[in-house]
Order: C-alpha cells, then structure tokens, then sequence
C-alpha cells in the first residue's frame, strides 16, 4: 500500500468516522508493531502479549494523527507503539520483578552448571546454559555474572552456601601443601585460606583440577568452587601483598 | 586479520563489573566453558588494580589456539608478587610489554580448549 | 558513580551483544532503574545495528565505538563509526514512506531517549549518534 492509500484511508477514517478504514490501516502496519515488540522480546513478557500491547499503540497513534503535518504514519506511531510496550514492563516486570527473576534464574543455572558438567565432563559454555533453563545468551550472563562478588547488585546467597562439602583428610595433595617450607610466599599466602578454601586452591593450582572436577570432588557447586576460589585468591594476595615478616 | 575488542574503563573496582560483563560476552562467543570465563575474569581483574592513568583499557583478542588479553597502560616499577603469583596460575602466560611513556602494558594468554 | 566506558569493536552483528553488555554495566553502576537499562539497551542496540548495516562496504568492515557516561543524574551515549556519513534523507526522523531500518531505528532511540544528535563523527568521517537516558 503506498503512502497516497494510507493518506486517504486516514482520511476516510478521521474525517468520516470509517471503522473499516481504520481496521485496514492496523492490518497494513502490523508488521511493524510485531517488528517492535520484537525488540523488547525474551525479557519474561510473552511476545504475543507485546505485540497486542503494540498494537494499542497503533491504534492511538491512528486516533491521535493530525492530517495537517507532513509526516507518514508508521514513524508517526513508534513512540506510541514503544511507549505502550514500555508501559507494559513497567506495570509487570521491571520495578518489582527484574531483581527476583535475576535472582531465580540464577539458581537455576547454578543447578544446571553442575547437572550439565556431570553429562559434559567439563563445565557447559554458556550457550549450553542458556539452552538448558530456556533463556537466551545475553539473560544468561547478566544472571551469572550478578551472582559475582564483584556485581554491584547483590543477590542473596545462592542455594548451595550451606552445603558443608566434604571435609578430607590428609591426602596427597595435602601433604605437598605441608612440605612446602615454612617461610615460602605461596605457603604464607596460603595460611590465609580456611582448610575448605586451602584445599580447593591446592587442588585448582598443584593438582592442575578444573573447576567442575573440583565441585565433584569435594561436593559442592561449581558455582561454590567460583565463589571460594574468588575469596581464596584474593585473600592470598591480601597475605601475600604484605611485608614479609623474618621467621 | 585478528579482531579485537577494546574496553576502556576509570581505574576502580567499581568499575570491574563492566569488564567483567564484555569479557563474558566474548567468552560465550568463542564457547569457552563457563570455568575459563570466570578465570579469565579473574587474571584480568587482576591487572586492572595495577593501572597507571585514571583510565585503564583491555584489549581482547582470539585465534584458533587462545584468547589475549591485553591491559594497560599500568604502573611500572617493582612486580607485586603476591599478584604476579596469582596471575601466572590462572592464565597460560603472562608477558610484560612496554607502552608509551614509560607505562607497562600486560598481555595475558589463555588457552582455548579446556582447562589446564 | 560518575565515570566513562568506551567500548570499540568491529562492526558486525556477532558483537552486538558485547554493546548490550557493555551498556547493561554501566547502567547498573550508576544505579540506574531496570526500566532504564533496558531503555538504554535498546536505543545501543539500534545505534550500533545502524553501524553494523551501513557504515561500512560488506568486503571491509570497519570499528564502531560506544562511549558510555555517567555523569550526575544520567547517562550520555554516542555511537560512533568511522564509514560512510548518513544521507540527509536518514538524517530525519521522518525517514522514507516504508520505513527503512536506520529510519525505524533512530525513530525508536528519539522515542526513548533525550537530546538525540546526528551527524558526523568527531573528525568529521563517519557518523556519530548522541543520545541521554535520564537515570
């Protein structure tokens, strides 16, 4: 339909009251409505009730057009459209749902980091991730990336923080942490660390272990075995940053 | 021809996390397991606290065989070696360049295919 | 938290994501509210797919830059590229009569964002897009 056609059917419709003109006018721009609900698809909204929403929008923006200034209809309906959508997320999702939806997904790729790196026999990429809890890639990374200690944004603690793990005895690797001299920087650092803590570094760093072999090892989530090798590192370099005291 | 991706971020902590982000983005881009991320993460964090300017700026690139992060411009003068410690067990590499102006820039190389 | 994050890379579809990262950080370093991430995000998104389309000949792709600010109560975005400059036609909001998807797109970032600017790059090349978001 050309730009002439959608004047006159405007035309038919607000200056002669034809319903039908208007109906043609929705039908003609649904395209773009989907095509802007499109963009705001994924985000815990079904896109179909966007594209409703989006078609709101258009149907205002049809109400609302003054035949009177130059403009064509379709750029004259996007902030409309959008605005509808937008108002859409703001009375379902955004201030109330967003952080507990983040915090949710979370866990479940928590859960599926482990399931995934039993299957695997190493820990899943994120596309694996994304695919196994039905998000998509960039969701997926905001959601692990904010269960960092380094994320502004704090989550509460995820669903394994208590999970005791087991704690070993002597084993080899534990011995070699104890032969390591006394005074040796590595060794200081290391008597920063907890025993759960000091094992996982060891394990990570003399047993050349990843990380999803670690979980399986000791029983915890790999998100557990992040979070502990963050806290243990820094620790050490806190240890280690110090002046060296004369044995 | 190496394509690379540059992030230039003020010299704080708080501003780690936008570093964190890209580099995760980049990472799920090259399918790296989620372990390699998050230490790939760390090592370059790392670095960052050791930055010279009000600005510091990662570069990171990837071939078949590794990932290269590079950071700069950064304080020269003597290795902290707690930290020097802590990088060289998390990436495979760890080199020191010279930049500009008497700066030091480090380049970080990763392996791709599995943890060490 | 005031600061400045530039973020360049090639000018292909694959990097759009880090844009969006890119953008997802700093928002919520500057404490803004989820509704404007995702304001933001999108108004990125369509800037840098801009790059992404026109900027530059298929067989040499180029750089786009995204530089994010903070600055008191919001944030100040520009996108920019170092290819071919916009035609006036995609200058104006009003755009062609099917809309294009530069025309849609700056439709889209004039209507969520403030003080949207075209023109050209900072040496006068390429295009640069400015825009703010309110926190």
């Amino acid at each position: 339909m050309g730009s002439n056609d959608q004047r006159a059917l405007l035309v038919a419709y607000l200056n002669d009251g034809d319903v039908r003109a208007r109906d043609r006018l929705v039908e003609e721009l649904m395209p773009l409505v989907r095509s802007l609900a499109n963009r705001y698809a994924g985000r815990g909204e079904p896109t179909e009730d966007l594209v409703q929403v989006g078609a709101i929008g258009l149907v205002k923006a049809i109400d609302r057009f003054d035949l009177e200034k130059g403009v064509e209809l379709s750029t004259y309906a996007v902030p409309t459209i959008v605005g509808e959508i937008r108002r859409h997320f703001r009375d379902r999702t955004w201030a109330v749902h967003v952080p507990r939806r983040l915090k949710e997904l979370s866990m479940r790729l928590a859960r599926s980091r482990d399931d995934l790196s039993a299957e695997l026999g190493r820990s899943p990429t994120v596309a694996e991730l994304a695919a196994a809890v039905g998000v998509d890639e960039e969701e997926a990374i905001d959601a692990l990336e904010a269960s960092k200690a380094y994320a502004p944004r704090s989550l509460d603690q995820p669903y394994d923080e208590d999970e005791p793990g087991r704690v070993p005895g002597l084993s080899d690797e534990e011995r070699g942490y104890a032969a390591l001299e006394r005074g040796s920087v590595v060794r200081q650092g290391l008597d920063a660390l907890d025993e759960r803590e000091r094992r996982i570094v060891v394990l990570r760093f003399l047993r050349g272990m990843s990380q999803s072999e670690i979980a399986e090892e000791v029983g915890i989530s790999q998100m557990h075995v992040s979070r502990l090798l963050r806290k243990s590192l820094e620790a050490m370099r806190g240890r280690l940053e110090e002046p060296e005291v004369p044995v | 021809m190496t394509e690379v991706v540059s992030i230039t971020v003020p010299a704080m902590p708080a501003w780690n996390g936008v570093v964190e982000l890209v580099l995760a983005g980049l990472g799920a881009r090259l399918d790296l397991p989620y372990d390699r991320i998050d230490e790939l993460q760390l090592a370059t964090t790392a670095v960052l606290t050791d930055a010279h300017g009000p600005d510091v700026r990662v570069d990171a690139s990837a071939s078949p065989d590794s990932v290269d992060i590079r950071v700069g411009p950064l304080a020269s003068g003597a290795r902290d070696p707690g930290r020097r410690r802590v990088l060289d067990a998390l990436a495979d590499a760890v080199e020191l360049e010279p930049g500009d102006d008497g700066t030091t820039w480090a380049v970080l190389t990763f392996a791709r295919g599995g943890a060490r | 938290m005031n600061g400045r994050v530039v973020l360049e890379v090639p000018a292909k579809p694959e990097f759009l994501l880090l844009a969006r990262l890119a953008a997802t950080g700093v928002g919520r370093s500057a404490g803004a509210s989820e509704e404007t991430i995702a304001d933001l995000k999108l108004a990125v998104t369509e800037a840098v797919a801009n790059a992404v389309r026109h900027a530059y000949p298929p067989d040499s792709p180029g750089r786009v830059s995204v530089e994010l600010s903070a600055d008191g109560g919001r944030l100040e975005i520009a996108v920019s590229d170092e290819g071919r400059g916009l035609g006036d036609a995609e200058l104006t909001s009003d755009g062609p009569s099917e809309p294009g998807e530069s025309g849609m797109g700056l439709s889209i970032i004039r209507a969520i964002a403030d003080e949207v600017e075209v023109g050209a790059g900072p040496d006068g090349r390429g295009t640069r897009v400015r825009f703010a978001c309110k926190l």
